[in-house]
Order: C-alpha cells, then sequence, then structure tokens
C-alpha cells in the first residue's frame, strides 16, 4: 500500500479573486487535534485516500456523513440545522483541494471544518434571537427562597460515562439538552461538548462573561436534574 | 462584616453557583473556603459537586463513547440531497484548468 505525501493544491490561493478564497483560508485554520470519531480502525483508518474524492462525493458522504452529522445533531438539536451543517461543511471541503494520506486523517479535517460551519450556525442563530435578560423559571427553580435544595441531589446509580455507552442513553441525553432554553443549551454546548473556552464562548454568543456563567450555572442545575429525573435515579427504584 | 457572615452561612444556592463558576474560572481564596466549609456539613452539595464534574467528563466524550443511534443517522433522503447539492458545486466550479505554477 502506498502512502500519499500530503499535496496542497497547485492554484496558489491568493490568486483566486472570490470569496472562496475565505473558504480555503478558514480550511488551513482548521483543527487537526480533533480525534477521528466512529473510524473503523481495523480497516479504513490507514488506507490511502486518492484524489479520487474531487471526483467522487459519493465516497465522501459514504465514508463520512454519518460521522459528521451525528457530530452536528448533537450540537444543533434539530434534523434541518444539522444537515444544513454538513452539506455547508462539504461543499466547504470540495473548494479545500487536499488529500490525505489516510481517511481518518481525513475525517479529522472535515470535522475541523463542521465545527465551524456549527460555531456560524449557533452564532447567527443566537444573534437572531431578541436578547432578553436571565428571567428566572419556575421550572428551573431548584431552591428554595432561603436558597435550599428543594430535591437534594440523590445518589446516582451509575457514572455517566458508564451510561453514555447504553444506547438508550443518547435519547435521553439530547431530549435533556432540548429543554434547556435555546440560550442555555448553546452555552452549555459550546463550552463541555466543544470545551471552547469561556472567553471564545463568550464572543461567539455576543454575551459578557457574567452573562455566560449565570447561563452555564443554570445549564448545569437543569440538566442535572432532567438527567436525575430521567435516568440516575432508576436505579433505587429498581431495587 | 456582611461579606463574613454570608460566607459562613452560605445556602446550597451559593455554593452551586460557586462550584459552577469554578468549573470556567479561578475562585478567590475566600470563596474557596466558603466552599470547603459548606461542603463539609452539606451531603446534597457534595453530591451535586460529584454530578457536575462527571457530566463534564461525560459530555466531553460524547463524540467517541455513544453509540450509533438510528435516529442520529442520515436517511436516504438526507443521502441524496447532499450528493445532489456536491454534485451540482462541482458542476459550477467548471473553472479552467489549474495553472500548475
Amino acid at each position: 500500500m502506498k502512502t500519499m505525501k500530503k499535496m496542497t493544491t497547485s492554484i496558489p490561493l491568493r490568486h483566486i479573486k472570490s470569496k472562496k478564497v475565505l473558504e480555503c483560508d478558514l480550511l488551513k485554520r482548521a483543527d487537526y487535534d480533533i480525534e477521528a470519531v466512529g473510524v473503523d480502525q481495523e480497516n479504513d483508518a490507514d488506507r490511502p485516500c486518492v484524489n479520487e474524492k474531487i471526483l467522487d462525493p459519493a465516497r465522501w458522504v459514504e465514508d463520512n456523513g454519518d460521522a459528521l452529522y451525528r457530530f452536528a445533531f448533537v450540537r444543533l438539536g434539530n434534523p434541518h440545522d444539522a444537515e444544513e451543517a454538513v452539506q455547508e461543511c462539504l461543499l466547504a471541503a470540495l473548494h479545500g483541494g487536499e488529500s490525505f494520506a489516510s481517511r481518518s486523517l481525513e475525517r479529522t479535517w472535515l470535522l475541523g471544518i463542521l465545527k465551524h460551519k456549527i460555531i456560524d450556525s449557533i452564532r447567527r442563530a443566537a444573534r437572531q434571537r431578541s436578547p432578553k435578560g436571565i428571567q428566572p423559571d419556575a421550572r428551573f427553580n431548584s431552591f428554595s427562597d432561603k436558597g435550599f435544595w428543594q430535591q437534594a441531589p440523590q445518589r446516582w446509580h451509575e457514572d455517566p460515562s458508564v451510561a453514555i455507552q447504553r444506547k438508550e442513553f443518547g435519547p435521553v441525553l439530547l431530549d435533556c439538552l432540548s429543554k434547556l432554553p435555546k440560550s442555555m443549551a448553546d452555552a452549555i454546548i459550546l463550552r463541555e461538548l466543544n470545551q471552547l473556552p469561556s472567553d471564545e464562548v463568550c464572543q461567539t454568543l455576543g454575551i459578557s462573561s457574567q452573562t455566560l456563567w449565570q447561563r452555564l450555572h443554570r445549564a448545569r442545575l437543569g440538566l442535572r436534574r432532567c438527567l436525575e429525573l430521567n435516568w440516575f435515579d432508576r436505579g433505587s427504584k429498581e431495587g | 462584616m456582611k461579606r463574613f457572615f454570608q460566607f459562613l452561612f452560605m445556602p446550597c444556592e451559593g455554593y452551586t453557583e460557586l462550584i459552577s463558576a469554578s468549573m470556567d474560572t479561578d475562585l478567590t481564596r475566600l470563596d474557596r473556603c466558603a466552599v470547603r466549609i459548606h461542603a463539609t456539613f452539606c451531603k446534597g452539595c457534595r453530591q451535586y459537586r460529584k454530578q457536575i464534574m462527571q457530566l463534564r467528563i461525560m459530555l466531553r466524550s460524547v463524540d467517541e463513547k455513544m453509540p450509533c443511534i438510528e435516529s442520529m443517522q442520515l436517511d436516504d433522503q438526507a443521502r441524496s440531497r447532499l450528493l445532489n447539492a456536491l454534485n451540482q458545486e462541482m458542476s459550477n466550479d467548471n473553472r479552467p484548468v489549474d495553472d500548475a505554477d
């Protein structure tokens, strides 16, 4: 199996006078440190990808479509936005002109592009929403007037890192995320799922640090409570 | 003086705010003390802190650990929409051939 050297596009990008230049700049910054996910390590990872991808979008969609879609769906919460993000990602990648020595590197690169597209999508939606102050919301009122727990957190029958590997847990998690108000969900997704530093999250959402911390706090309270109700306190009932 | 009493008698709501803040920024020394003291007496809050930390670890591993779920896969229609968009873009892209060097 020949290994291919990474080739760059032969057109000096600065000479292309179109908005596609911006896309290519973006691609150069795409994160390379994201772990490739969902790659069949045994068979596919090291198989070289020849320039075929330029001519064979079907293979791209075949190899990466599901993984990209899932990545987007978890973060955006609905099929329409997720598909749109994947489409924008693949279209941008088409102009990237990169080819890779292995499918796992290709997947990593595509995920990097997708991450940026998702952040763009979240940023757009956040800016369009009419800004309102943090409203106290009865659903999320975990504390009494004096500041004590209405219902103190109980011992969980299972570690969340074990639960995530169960097939039934994924939908529960996504459901709980969808129950959060969008502003809170965005904050926790960018901060915890995408692991962006706080100041970048603030920049993306156009909010101050104070606002961000408030939203994260409430999101954590709400998410924890929702998961407890729908998953983690089952163990004690079942005995 | 008031701050001192707030510090001594911090209720659970305050504790959870500080714990959440500590996940994103550094707490002052005073706040760190208040947190430690409160946790000594409050089992619910100890559970809370443990669970929040566990949730953070879990959320960071979602992409690798969550098994494939059907509702999170592209259906055939979505696949063909994507392919069409790509093919469309490629045919729009009929620029003159690359000038090598």
